[in-house]
């Protein structure tokens, strides 16, 4: 006389630890749905505060590419004469101690720090999920090999590292992509590499490798497309972290250098003035702030609409 | 107790439509220690709102099983929890009574309602891996809940544990005391939990299956563990499952549950050997027995609906078999009521009811 | 149990031999030669070449890594291009002020980033939550150096309630470590709060409360324990993030700590000090997470019983 009553509600029975119970979730396993990337845009529509974030995201990106018809100077352009004037109608942050315009050295600055955290994570997404795939296909000494280069590269604390990097490759803008781009790959290779094991005992996977499909073909054709959510994320989150790490090593004066603008470096110049002279060094932090700011809040909501366990 | 053919007993003088809640039987149920009227739960999500418990009323009395069965969302163990008060946000309970020793707990101040709690209701839940938490040893997990309740030492209750866990028969308590759940597999957890629920001597025991994430075997052993410690404590026990095996080996009475309502209740041979809602009925149908020989089991057809989007009339009528167009329209009512403490919500058996005043007899055909 | 130590111990010391690689290697791979730098512009070539000699530079790369690694396990990492003082007796000189510093902000991040997050997972929706959240998210996204700095107008240069920099008095270190814990407050919050709000929807929580607890109890006595392991492990990797943190605002602050050491000897280009303080953090940071592992085992039953993992 046994029954198992369960079997008409089996597709949400294998998620839910409680299937008695009546939970949100259970409610959006029922509403149609249209897909995965629609299914989490819609997700993250629902979120303003995400799409705030968002929205300054595009903004930001647009004062970087329009960046010489938006800065009301030259970035460059100095005049002695009006070094570190307050803000006023001519100069609506003030000058530097060179004359130059401070709104116009932030607006370019913002180029070099989204094209550090745009450039540098891709550079490192590469090397990780080539490395990461590498070693979730092949595991054995591979794997290894590979997880054991992943340890020894997190056991430095990433500053320092960027540091290390910096003091061997030099100053300059292309140097901190190049460092920045090392430091970081571990973070994609560590994730591919679960993930790519994973999907590698999926059925799809199996069959392709049964019929013959070639290694690499069976990488970039089944498993990595299965990453690419993960590696959005991954990308999004990255970018605050590199943003955050080109204004560190700017300030010591291991990054870009004088006289590119970069907000780091401006914070480094205005400690100088800060006793007599503050706003010099609050506006580029507060565009420091802004920027990361919107990257983690939009990639925080990025991911809870795409992947919610990635969280750990 | 109650014989096995129960629409002999339909009492024709009772109007059905005012028989909203079971009639208990003064002789098997002498003063039920605990009475749950008209429980209301309601689920607030941003989809709608959900009842997911809707109207549910029963009675236990001491040293009596009752057992509630349903597919998974009826309810079930929405009930459970609302008795106890546990019901996560967003659920809400927003209506009825829960009264336990004549009072309504659901109105007491948290403070005391934590003092029932674990003391005179105890519960057992479903998934023994998870209920017991992982970083505490099982001694400890026992042993607190003599300490707020009971008022013991550290020491005495860490020695009332390892009693407690000799009784319900794992072997080396004074060893198992100091264990950890992952150290166990499920069956003894599920042991574990039986002993922390019932150290203090509850009135009112209530499982929320119990033995549903257990093995065919060891969900025997606890079956008949939870009876035994039953008849030692004379604990009221409310048995929830999905299972009707589980039912026939354990329950005294049976309420059926669907979308929130209970829509069949009665003794077990009652409900078991005569179902009377289509919908008990496809239950019975669909399990497979050994004493009738049949070829293929029934499928009660369709699914479960909505919570959020409940057909209109009766919740079960695009799934029954005999939807009457009254069913269509009007939503089910409770409509039989007799000594044995037998209920249905079925508009089948309203016009029987009326049929049966009008003619005097309540036969079934 | 000690299995599982010994495992890990293993695994540090693969690591650690890692770690002293890549340090040599990129220390190596500098251009410029070391000797020109060190010495005046007008020094002989007998004089750069016997320098060279005393300093182990002529010999094969292979040789020169082995003498490091040598002398790393006899403490012995050199001297200073400049000062000439053993790289060691400088780093373990200031390593004190360096942990004086990271340690306070350490305690003022564990504390009020745990409190605060606790607090906010079991205020869920309030206002206290979204104040815990939104001050969180500013303060990771906020740079340690440029709050540092603030910080130290506001209550150095304006309120005048602490010295802006220095190590005099036990108040100097107030700012440095308010300006570097906020950072690792903000991310333990977050953290805390994540981790708090998925155990407190696990079920023996449930069986907690149905055994008649009362919140503190559920909250203190079954939640908070299953909710450390994540926030353990933040705080292992944290710590690393943290001396490195330490390194920006020993610079804003003048504080004469590891970090203002690296920084200037990065500055100078005095290589054995840079490459012996890169080995010693990173060795710092490695064995705290050994520690942070362990210490997991004696949290987690789970660990602390599992032969295999």
């Amino acid at each position: 006389m046994r029954i198992n009553m369960e079997r008409n509600r089996e597709r949400i029975d294998t998620e839910q630890v409680t299937p008695e119970q009546v939970t949100p979730e259970q409610l959006t396993a029922e509403q149609p749905s249209g897909g995965f990337w629609s299914d989490s845009l819609r997700r993250l529509g629902g979120n303003h505060l995400v799409l705030t974030a968002a929205g300054i995201l595009v903004l930001l990106v647009a004062v970087a590419v329009l960046a010489p018809l938006i800065a009301p100077y030259d970035p460059a352009y100095q005049s002695l004469a009006d070094s570190l004037q307050g803000p006023s109608r001519g100069h609506l942050l003030g000058t530097d101690e060179f004359g130059r315009d401070i709104l116009s050295r932030i607006v370019y600055g913002t180029r070099i720090s989204l094209s550090v955290g745009l450039i540098s994570q891709a550079i490192a997404c590469c090397i990780g999920v080539f490395m990461g795939a590498l070693a979730g296909y092949y595991g054995g000494l591979t794997d290894t090999f590979i997880s054991r280069t992943i340890e020894i590269f997190s056991a430095f604390p990433e500053l320092l590292f960027a540091i290390g990097i910096m003091f061997v490759l030099g100053p300059g803008v292309i140097n901190v992509f190049i460092a920045l781009g090392l430091l970081s790959w571990t973070h994609y290779a560590r994730l591919i590499r679960g993930q790519v094991m994973q999907l590698r005992e999926t059925e799809y996977t199996q069959a392709c490798i049964v019929c013959g499909g070639s290694d690499a073909r069976v990488i970039l054709r089944h498993l990595l497309p299965n990453c690419f959510s993960i590696i959005i994320v991954l990308v999004t989150l990255g970018i605050p972290g590199a943003i955050l790490t080109e204004a560190s090593l700017s300030y010591i004066g291991l990054g870009v250098q004088p006289p590119t603008a970069s907000w780091g470096q401006m914070i480094s110049t205005a400690q100088q003035y800060i006793s007599f002279y503050p706003y010099y060094s609050v506006a580029p932090g507060l565009a420091i702030i802004v920027t990361v700011l919107s990257f983690n809040i939009f990639g925080d909501g990025l991911r809870d609409a795409i992947d919610p366990r990635l969280r750990r | 107790m109650t014989p096995p053919s129960p629409m002999q007993n339909l009492n024709p003088n009772i109007n059905p439509s005012l028989v909203s809640n079971p009639v208990s039987d003064p002789v098997s149920n002498p003063t039920p220690i605990l009475r749950v009227r008209n429980l209301v739960t309601n689920f607030r999500t941003s989809a709608g709102v959900q009842r997911a418990v809707d109207g549910v009323s029963f009675d236990v009395a001491r040293g009596e099983t009752l057992g509630i069965v349903g597919e998974s969302g009826c309810g079930k163990s929405v009930t459970a929890l609302s008795i106890m008060r546990l019901v996560d946000s967003p659920g809400v309970v927003e209506g009825g009574e829960v009264l336990y020793d004549g009072v309504d707990i659901l109105k007491l101040p948290m403070a005391q309602m934590r003092r029932i709690r674990g003391n005179k209701i105890a519960m057992i839940f479903q998934e023994p891996m998870t209920s017991l938490n992982p970083v505490l040893t099982v001694g400890t997990q026992i042993s607190e809940v003599l300490r707020l309740h009971e008022g013991l030492g550290k020491k005495e209750a860490l020695d009332k544990a390892v009693e407690m866990l000799s009784k319900v028969h794992i072997p080396m308590p004074e060893k198992r005391v100091r264990a950890y759940p992952h150290q166990m597999s499920g069956g003894m957890r599920q042991r574990v939990m039986i002993a922390m629920a019932l150290c203090c001597k509850p009135d009112v025991l209530i499982c929320d299956e119990p033995t549903t994430a257990l093995d065919v075997t060891i969900q025997a052993q606890i079956l008949s563990l939870i009876q035994e410690m039953k008849n030692s404590t004379g604990a009221a026990v409310i048995m929830i499952t999905h299972d009707l095996g589980v039912i026939s080996e354990i329950a005294d009475r049976v309420a059926v549950m669907y979308t929130g309502h209970i829509i069949e209740e009665g003794s077990k041979m009652d409900v078991l050997t005569d179902p009377l809602h289509p919908y008990t009925e496809g239950l019975l149908n669909a399990a497979p027995r050994i004493d009738r020989d049949c070829e293929e089991l029934e499928v009660i057809p369709g699914a479960v609906p909505n919570l959020a989007a409940l057909p209109k009339g009766c919740h079960f009528r695009p799934r029954c078999r005999r939807a009457m167009e009254i069913c269509r329209t009007s939503p089910e009512k409770t409509c039989l009521g007799e000594k044995g403490g037998r209920s249905v919500s079925c508009w089948k058996f309203a016009e029987r009811a009326k049929h049966a005043k009008h003619e005097g007899k309540g036969e079934r055909t | 149990m000690a299995a599982y130590i010994f495992k890990r111990l293993a695994q540090t010391i693969i690591v650690l031999w890692g770690v002293s690689f890549v340090t040599f290697i990129l220390m190596n791979v500098v251009p410029g030669d070391p000797v020109l730098l060190m010495m005046e512009k007008r020094a002989t070539p007998e004089a750069i070449a016997r320098i060279r000699h005393e300093m182990g530079l002529d010999k094969p790369l292979y040789t020169q890594y082995f003498n490091f690694v040598k002398g790393a396990l006899r403490f012995d990492l050199g001297r200073s291009y400049f000062t000439k003082e053993a790289v060691m007796t400088a780093l373990t000189r200031r390593f004190g002020v360096t942990l004086r510093l990271a340690s306070s902000a350490y305690v003022i991040a564990l504390v009020l980033g745990i409190s605060a997050g606790v607090v906010s997972a079991l205020q869920r929706g309030r206002a206290f939550d979204s104040a815990v959240r939104g001050g969180a998210v500013i303060g990771i996204s906020a740079p340690v150096f440029w709050v540092a700095i603030i910080l130290q107008l506001i209550f150095g240069l304006r309120l005048k309630w602490f010295p802006i920099s220095g190590i005099r008095s036990p108040h100097s270190f107030v700012l440095p470590a308010v300006a570097l814990g906020i950072r690792y407050m903000a991310s333990i919050a977050r953290v805390t709060r994540t981790s708090m709000l998925e155990v407190i929807h696990q079920d023996y929580i449930r069986t907690a409360r149905s055994k008649g607890l009362g919140e503190r109890a559920v909250v203190l006595g079954h939640a908070l324990k299953n909710a450390l392991i994540p926030i353990i492990t933040l705080a292992g990797t944290e710590l690393g993030n943290l001396l490195a943190g330490s390194m920006l605002t020993e610079w804003v602050f003048a504080i004469p700590g590891i970090g203002k050491m690296m920084v200037d000897s990065i500055l100078m280009r005095d290589l054995p000090m840079l490459q012996g303080t890169v080995l010693y953090v990173a060795a710092i940071f490695v064995l705290s997470n050994l520690v942070v592992d362990i210490s997991y085992a004696f949290i987690d039953p789970r660990i602390r019983y599992s032969k295999e993992d």
